[in-house]
């Protein structure tokens, strides 16, 4: 067998491809002979018969059905059915029948069979015959066509139908046979496929055995031989294959793998040759694509170069050895044996490596005393295998003390003892004592961080503690570290949740914020935060960390004075709504003015600040004045006052000024407030009526001066006229002449009481009332005495008077004077001739609000219609009067400008009684 | 007129009025009732005050009473009165001054009252009345001299 194994798997497959297609085509030819087999059965021959015995059905009808009617006459059932068989089901019969016969393959019966059919289609024409022959009863009755009729029947229709149907008889059965036939074929070739299909799915299934056993021998076994080989190159082990002299793929594989292993072999040499550090020895590449051999070519290459290098470095790595810092040390522990150490023991211990090689325990004993034993617990580690790793402190040379970090690595013999150790020992002195610093420092802090009264937190983003003091837990309230650090800040903390994601999000910035918290008991608290982020290098927050200052008390102070400012920026606002309003510093430097300000001084609010207050000074005031003014403000009191102030244009301005210092907390004043009201047009008003006021009081002092002037320039030559009456009086005792000098003497008395009561009159009705206590007694004594001259004429009369004593009235002496004056005079002036004996009864009734001054006298009296007039100015009451006609009328107008009243009660002839109530001003002075 | 031959009380008055008919109506009554020994009379008070400096060194020749009218032109009564006050001690102690007027005006009384040298306010005409009046007071009351 010399066919390649390619080749023998493609004839395999097409001697199995072939078997299939055979078989294939044979079943398909029997499948369709028995199809079309089975087709003619179902289709014609079972149908045909089927028609067959139809047939016959139909002649038998037809026969009874013809019989009845010639004998039977009166069926008309029976004669219907006929007539149906013979023109519609016949002829239906006919051309269904015909249809199957032309598929028939037995010719002959076929025609056989249409001979029949015509056969029975001359027998319906007879029947016709005579059915039209036999149509009524009448034709019954008639005897030869009834005779006529029932011989066609007896002689052709009763035999042609019985032939009819032994012929049919005849081929019916034929046409069973016939499919009996067919129907036996068709089972054997059935069998015939069965016995194909089963010998080819034998015959495929052998040939596939076959072809598998075959394959697997020749092919696998030399692959497994040759895998071994490859298996054996892969391990390194090289040895060739027997190659069986196959012609086929495996034997050319064979061969190849045998190529391969002389080839590795080649190169393992070389290989083995540089690795002796044989750099000189040769090897020849195979080919440009061998990239192990020129990989080979250039390690050699590689490696001589290397070898040099190395050997340079290993100069270095002594040099570095011999001065590194670190003492490396080795030691033979079962000979207790230093193997090695590194001259840095001379740094760090102050020891050579002389000294170490003479003692080897001397590392040992360099460690303090306090160190020791924990250095030698931690040496038997040693002994189990694993590394030792302490920081200690050892003995210098020169007697201070250093730590040491050393580090040892155990090696154990093969009984599991250890054999030798190999270490490093690092002076950390600087590194422990910045160590024990930053400890100290620590700790100082940690204690800071314990006690200090800010709370001082570290939190996470998600919104937990992740570290709080102290304070922070007393601050919040909560009753441990471990509580708090529990919590959701976020959802806990927080009155509104959003405001912390709200903090991350936007201020990752540092800084100090001030925000609220909810307290573990609910209330809340006002913190201070100065924290900030802690990032990582992409800028990831890692944490959050700061200190919260309890700043609830400030920050509701600062809600009450932001309440309070709007309190005052609220009054403000009434206050320049109303008032003109300035704020100077305490140098009188203006600050601020309102609009009120601006618009009454015409200037600009910027052209006044900075200004002097002094720019509205008008100068109308004294210095004495303004010097008073400061001098209140400064010593810290309000000033109120009314001042006249100038504006821009030089107008002048009236205002009403409360001037209000704002005192620092030593009790200086800092600015002075200012409000004023604007009195302007009253102050005018006031200027002019005081104007006026002092006018009138000049005129009036003028008028005063005038008054008296002419009422003595008037009464000095009255008074000289009556000194020398009188005198002339006593030269004479003429009784004629003595008559003319008391005439002379009643005209100057009258004209003289005349300018007395002018001057009184004029008096009353310019004086202002005066207070002054009055005391009636004295008042009347004076007056009883003055009177006294001037009775005159007329009789002694008697004065009775009765004060009844109360508190002091106090009244305007002069006024009430010329009251009592007049009343009494009058009184005595006008006494009754004929009364036995006059009187005046003054009595006088003080009691504390006001006094009752009634006179009462037996004279003349006064008649009923002139008690009306008696009050008129200039009015008398007879010719005979002496007076000016003015005394009542100015005691009325006295009483009335003392807010008093007067009273007349007067019968002619019997007297007349005056009663007076004048108020007491003690009261109204003592209620004011 | 009772008093009319009684011995005078005084042994000399001084009367100052610038108005004759005063003067003499005083005069005239003093004399008539006897009042005083000796009557001056002066018509300014220019005149009065020089009468009386003269007298600084004769106060036995000075008057006991001294009737001052208020108006009177250059210097009225009360210029008199500011001067007399710078006269010697001498000369006021022997002196009692009372003022004799129509004045009606109160300033006038009131001035009068206040003035430590005047002893009464008295009104024209100096009658029989106002000399009893003056006698009375000056007799029947030791206490009519001022303090001073």
């Amino acid at each position: 067998m010399n066919l390649s194994i390619k080749n023998r798997l493609y004839l395999s497959f097409s001697v199995l491809v072939i078997l299939f297609v055979i078989n294939g085509v044979i079943s398909t030819v029997i499948i369709k002979k028995n199809n079309k087999l089975s087709g003619h059965i179902t289709q014609v021959m079972d149908p045909s018969i089927d028609k067959m015995y139809d047939f016959r059905k139909m002649i038998l009808e037809s026969k009874m059905y013809i019989t009845n009617w010639v004998f039977l006459r009166a069926d008309e059932q029976d004669r219907k059915k006929l007539v149906i068989i013979q023109q519609s089901e016949f002829p239906a019969f006919k051309v269904e029948l015909e249809a199957l016969l032309s598929q028939w393959k037995d010719k002959k019966n076929a025609n056989d069979l249409r001979i029949v059919m015509a056969n029975f289609s001359t027998l319906i024409e007879r029947e016709k015959e005579i059915m039209n022959s036999l149509q009524s009863f009448s034709d019954y009755d008639d005897p030869i066509t009834r005779l006529s009729a029932e011989r066609t029947l007896e002689d052709e229709i009763l035999p042609l139908a019985d032939s009819s149907l032994g012929d049919l008889q005849v081929h019916l059965k034929e046409a069973n046979l016939e499919r009996a036939q067919y129907k036996s074929e068709l089972g054997q070739s059935t069998v015939i496929l069965r016995i194909m299909i089963f010998s080819l799915a034998v015959t495929i299934l052998l040939l596939g055995v076959f072809l598998a056993v075959y394959m697997t021998k020749i092919i696998t076994q030399p692959i497994n031989k040759i895998n071994d080989t490859i298996k054996g190159i892969a391990r390194g082990i090289i040895r060739p294959l027997d190659p069986q002299n196959k012609k086929d793929e495996i034997g050319e594989m064979m061969v190849s793998v045998n190529e391969l292993s002389e080839n590795l072999l080649a190169k393992t040499l070389f290989a083995k040759e540089i690795g002796k550090r044989n750099f000189e020895s040769r090897y020849f590449p195979l080919s440009h694509e061998d990239v192990l051999g020129h990989a080979l070519l250039t390690m050699r290459d590689n490696l001589r170069n290397g070898e040099k290098e190395l050997f340079k470095t290993h100069l270095q790595m002594q040099t570095f050895f011999r001065n590194i810092d670190e003492v490396f040390f080795s030691v033979n522990t079962k000979e207790n044996k230093l193997l090695l150490i590194s001259p840095a023991c001379e740094k760090i211990y102050g020891y050579s490596e002389t000294d170490f090689q003479e003692n080897s325990n001397a590392w040992h004993e360099a460690v303090i005393s306090e160190d020791r034993k924990n250095f030698d617990t931690g040496y038997q580690v040693l002994h189990s295998g694993k590394a030792f790793l302490q920081e200690y402190r050892i003995q210098h040379k020169d007697g201070s003390i250093r730590w040491v970090e050393t580090k040892i690595t155990p090696s154990l013999d093969k009984h599991g003892d250890l054999a030798r150790i190999d270490g490093v020992t690092v002076d950390i002195t600087q590194r422990k004592n910045a160590e024990i610093t930053i400890k100290e420092s620590e700790n100082k802090y940690r204690s800071l961080f314990e006690k200090m009264v800010d709370g001082v937190y570290k939190s996470s983003n998600e919104g937990k503690f992740i570290e709080v003091n102290p304070a922070l837990v007393k601050m919040l309230g909560f009753g441990s570290r471990e509580e708090l650090l529990a919590i959701d800040i976020k959802s806990q903390l927080y009155f509104e949740p959003g405001d912390r994601d709200a903090a991350v999000h936007q201020d990752k910035s540092d800084g100090l914020s001030v925000f609220r918290l909810r307290k573990k008991d609910g209330n809340e608290i006002w913190v201070e935060d100065r924290g900030h982020y802690i990032t990582d290098e992409h800028g990831n927050i890692l944490y959050h960390e700061g200190i919260l200052r309890d700043v609830t008390e400030r920050v509701k102070a600062e809600f009450q004075l932001q309440k309070s400012q709007k309190e005052t920026a609220d009054y403000r606002k009434a206050l320049d709504q109303s008032l003109i309003v300035s704020i100077t510093d305490q140098n009188g430097i203006i600050q601020y003015a309102n609009e009120n300000f601006c618009s009454i001084t015409g200037y600009a609010l910027d052209e006044l600040a900075g200004q002097d207050h002094r720019i509205i000074n008008s100068g109308y005031h004294s210095q004495e004045y303004m010097k008073t003014l400061w001098e209140t403000i400064a010593k810290g009191n309000v000033w109120r006052g009314e001042m006249k102030n100038k504006s821009r244009d030089g107008t002048y301005f009236w205002v009403d000024a409360t001037v209000v210092p704002f005192l620092d907390e030593r009790g200086k004043p800092y600015q002075y407030l200012a409000m004023r009201v604007d009195v302007t047009e009253r102050k005018e008003a006031d200027e002019i009526l005081k104007a006026n006021n002092i006018e009138l009081k000049k005129t009036n002092s003028e008028l005063d001066k005038f008054v008296y002037s002419v009422s003595h320039d008037l009464r000095a030559p009255l008074s000289s006229m009556l000194g020398v009456v009188e005198i002339s009086e006593e030269e004479t005792t003429d009784p004629q002449l003595l008559e003319h000098f008391g005439l002379l003497k009643g005209s100057i008395t009258k004209l003289d009481g005349f300018i007395h009561d002018i001057l009184s009159y004029s008096r009353n009705s310019r004086l202002e009332v005066k207070k002054e206590e009055i005391n009636f007694q004295e008042m009347l004594h004076d007056i009883s005495n003055h009177l006294k001259y001037m009775s005159g004429n007329n009789r002694q009369i008697e004065l009775k008077i009765h004060v009844t004593e109360g508190k002091p009235f106090v009244s305007d002496k002069s006024r009430i004077n010329v009251v009592l004056n007049n009343l009494i005079s009058n009184a005595i002036r006008y006494q009754n001739p004929s009364a036995d004996h006059p009187f005046v009864d003054v009595k006088i009734d003080m009691s504390d609000t006001e006094t009752d001054i009634i006179i009462r006298d037996n004279g003349i009296g006064i008649s009923k219609e002139n008690q009306q007039k008696i009050f008129d100015m200039f009015y008398r009451v007879s010719e005979n009067s002496v007076g000016s006609g003015l005394g009542l009328y100015l005691v009325k107008e006295i009483v009335d400008k003392l807010d008093g009243k007067i009273k007349i009660e007067s019968e002619l002839g019997k007297g007349t009684s005056f009663w007076v109530n004048l108020p007491n001003n003690s009261i109204n002075e003592s209620l004011s | 007129m009772e008093n009319q031959n009684q011995t005078p009380r005084y042994k000399k008055v001084l009367v100052i009025d610038d108005t004759y008919v005063d003067r003499y109506i005083a005069e005239r009554n003093i004399k008539k009732y006897g009042f005083a020994e000796e009557v001056i009379s002066k018509e300014s008070a220019r005149s009065a005050l020089d009468y009386l400096a003269g007298l600084a060194d004769h106060p036995e020749e000075l008057p006991q009473l001294i009737f001052l009218d208020i108006r009177m032109p250059e210097v009225d009564g009360f210029g008199f009165l500011a001067e007399y006050e710078n006269l010697p001690e001498q000369v006021k102690s022997n002196s009692i001054v009372m003022m004799l007027s129509t004045s009606l005006n109160p300033d006038d009384h009131e001035k009068a009252a206040n003035n430590k040298y005047v002893s009464k306010f008295l009104n024209k005409p100096l009658n029989q009345e106002r000399l009893e009046e003056i006698s009375q007071l000056l007799s029947g009351d030791s206490s009519w001299k001022k303090a001073g």
